[in-house]
């Protein structure tokens, strides 16, 4: 097992790397050109935008950067925002009017990212409270109930919950709760964990990852039905409600927890949308912002921290499978 | 003949053969929700192609005098912020999502197989490195890879253009370059979807090559092509249309995402997750611009949705989810 964790961790090295290869390259491509973007009108003097070139390390082989970028990436220093550069880059950042006042202070790209990862998590969290008790709910009744008219309708409305991208029950959900029946009287930004304005959103972000925890928990349950050890359960005499919670649930859980990817996935790109219709400062909005105006490096800041935690939820949950499941050993 | 000879004949008849896709086709056709996912493609084939015959506005004709309004006889869904016939917009939306749905679908399916059944067959090398491709593509966040290739190649293939025109005249459309849009989108979309389908096919020709059946084949001398043709081809053939389903919709689905954080179909361009954010601004007051293409497109994207589950319900009845 401990190999086994060792061999995969150093795997991770390599992908990491090809992708910070394909990132960069997209990047040193990309449309905005650094220097213009620093100097502004007085990019057409030649001397002046050798001169800043030179300064930011422009005038060196792809190779040579790549290297460099890939170097400071691992030292924990993910570069600088292009805004800091006193660019006019961020000038053009689509949505000033909402995008405004959460840009923040700080200029170092890593600093950006973790400052706003912490308003995504917050959100994510509620998401994921929403998730575990009403999506777990559902799968067990939907499994108990098996094959009637409640599990038909538990799993079809879970596949409408998950199939409707977040930009259309966002709007669909303000416009209900606040236009027709209004609960919530202020919408949109970011107030904290615990104030109204976190609700819809996380809400809405708990769609998306809906259908892969019911229908994971309704066939883990669904597995177990007929099981000695739940027959044994009821015959000494076990209420109906323990046998589920601590003995099939338990069970059950097990392809849930490998769904972790794909809930992760589902959050990270949920709150892309949810951040963006909400105007939520999180990383998705930062991701969206600084693409559009052209900060590529706080994008490609974005994009690589959120592959490593991709690839690093996809290693935990291998390694928790083999953990949770006796049966499983890897060799 | 005797009678009794006849009657031996009936007994040991075979029964009546059905092939699966009989047996499929049947089984599709008593579900309901897949029923109603047959009629929405029907329906989306349909409107884009013959959309713009439909309605008598063009998709990019302002009205500035008449602008936000509701449904009317003129204009059964309203006009939007510009003054545009919404429904108008909504028929050409459909063009946009049906067209990248397509392309995307082909190029993620030829790449998707060819990549696939390179690996399964050759092994070695070239099988790790189609593998460690499909690895890499699955650790990027999808839309903001798909984002970010948009973003880069747009003004590359503009450039392009630009310089085509310039050498040769050679142009499409001197005032609309909306289809420069829809070419980065095929091209960003086909490079982050292309992988499900490379390690469907791949895992289907592996697992089939050890069944028994393939086997006997061998045994009794059967070539290669002949394996691959009447063997391999139509049992992974299953799995494929299923995920060419899901992934029709998916595409669709992606450009609309796409579109929505505004690195998609540009204006005036008609896409509907750029007619979402267009309208997004206003739901306060003119809420039903925001939900007319969001109600469409998640007809849509269910519609696929529901096609796919049963599909794969009626095509691999060994692995149904209930």
């Amino acid at each position: 097992m401990f190999l086994y964790t060792v061999r995969r961790l150093a795997a991770l090295v390599p992908i990491m790397v090809v992708v910070m290869l394909i990132t960069f390259t997209l990047g040193y491509y990309g449309p905005i050109d650094p220097v213009r973007a620093v100097l502004g009108e007085e990019w057409e003097d030649e001397a002046r935008y050798a001169e800043v070139k030179k300064a930011l390390g422009l005038d060196r082989p792809f190779v040579i950067q790549f290297l460099d970028y890939m170097g400071a990436m691992f030292g924990g220093n993910w570069g600088q925002s292009l805004s800091s550069l006193g660019g006019v880059a961020s000038d053009r950042a689509v949505g000033e009017g909402r995008g405004a006042g959460f840009s923040g202070t700080s200029t170092g790209v890593r600093e950006m990212v973790v400052g706003r990862l912490g308003i995504t998590a917050q959100l994510s969290f509620w998401a994921l409270v929403f998730l575990v008790t009403f999506a777990i709910l559902l799968g067990v009744l939907a499994a108990v109930k098996q094959n009637t008219a409640v599990d038909y309708t538990i799993v079809t409305s879970s596949i409408i919950a998950s199939s409707i991208p977040a930009y259309v029950i966002g709007p669909v959900l303000l416009i209900v709760f606040v236009l027709k029946i209004p609960v919530f009287k202020t919408v949109g930004g970011w107030d904290g964990m615990f104030s109204r304005q976190a609700i819809l959103p996380a809400i809405v972000l708990a769609f998306g990852p809906m259908l892969v925890i019911v229908r994971q928990t309704r066939a883990g349950i669904v597995e177990v039905l007929g099981k000695d050890f739940v027959r044994t359960a009821r015959a000494k005499g076990m209420p109906e409600r323990l046998v589920v919670t601590r003995h099939m649930l338990r069970t059950a859980m097990i392809p849930v927890l490998t769904s972790m990817g794909l809930i992760t996935s589902g959050l990270l790109t949920g709150s892309l949308f949810v951040e963006q219709i909400f105007n939520i400062p999180g990383i998705g909005k930062l991701a969206i912002q600084t693409l559009l105006s052209g900060d590529h490096a706080v994008f490609m800041g974005v994009v690589l921290f959120q592959s490593l935690i991709i690839v690093t939820v996809n290693l935990l949950t291998d390694l928790l499978y083999g953990g949770l499941d006796p049966r499983v050993t890897y060799n | 003949m005797t009678a009794e000879a006849n009657r031996q004949h009936e007994l040991f008849a075979m029964p009546e053969q059905r092939s699966l896709w009989q047996d499929a086709l049947e089984q599709l056709m008593r579900n309901r929700l897949a029923i109603f996912g047959v009629f929405v493609a029907f329906l989306l084939v349909f409107v884009s192609i013959f959309g713009p015959w439909l309605s008598p506005y063009d998709y990019t004709q302002q009205n500035l005098f008449r602008i936000n309004e509701g449904p009317s006889l003129d204009h059964w869904l309203g006009t939007d912020g510009l003054g545009r016939d919404m429904l108008t917009r909504i028929l050409h939306g459909a063009r946009t999502a049906f067209l990248v749905g397509l392309i995307v679908t082909i190029g993620t399916t030829v790449l998707g197989v060819v990549l696939g059944a390179a690996g399964a067959f050759l092994g070695g090398w070239v099988d790790a490195t189609v593998m460690r491709m499909a690895d890499i593509t699955m650790a990027f966040p999808d839309i903001l890879l798909a984002a970010f290739i948009s973003v880069v190649f747009r003004e590359k293939v503009l450039e392009l253009q630009l310089q085509m025109q310039e050498q040769y005249g050679w142009t499409l459309s001197e005032s609309n370059r909306v289809y420069l849009d829809y070419l980065v989108i095929f091209g960003a979309l086909t490079l982050v979807q292309w992988y499900g389908k490379a390690r469907l096919v791949r895992g289907q020709i592996l697992s089939l090559r050890e069944k028994e059946f393939i086997e006997a084949e061998r045994a009794l001398g059967a070539s290669n092509w002949t394996i691959i043709l009447n063997h391999l081809v139509p049992n992974s053939l299953g799995p494929l249309i299923v995920s060419i389903t899901v992934g029709f919709g998916g595409a669709m689905l992606s450009e609309a995402s796409l579109s929505f954080l505004g690195v998609g179909i540009q204006p005036p361009g008609a896409s509907w997750g750029e007619m979402i954010s267009d309208s997004l601004g206003q739901w306060r007051f003119s809420p039903h611009l925001v939900l007319m293409p969001g109600i469409v497109l998640a007809i849509v994207v269910l519609g696929f949705n529901f096609l796919g589950d049963g599909l794969n319900d009626a095509l691999n009845p060994e692995q149904r989810r209930r």
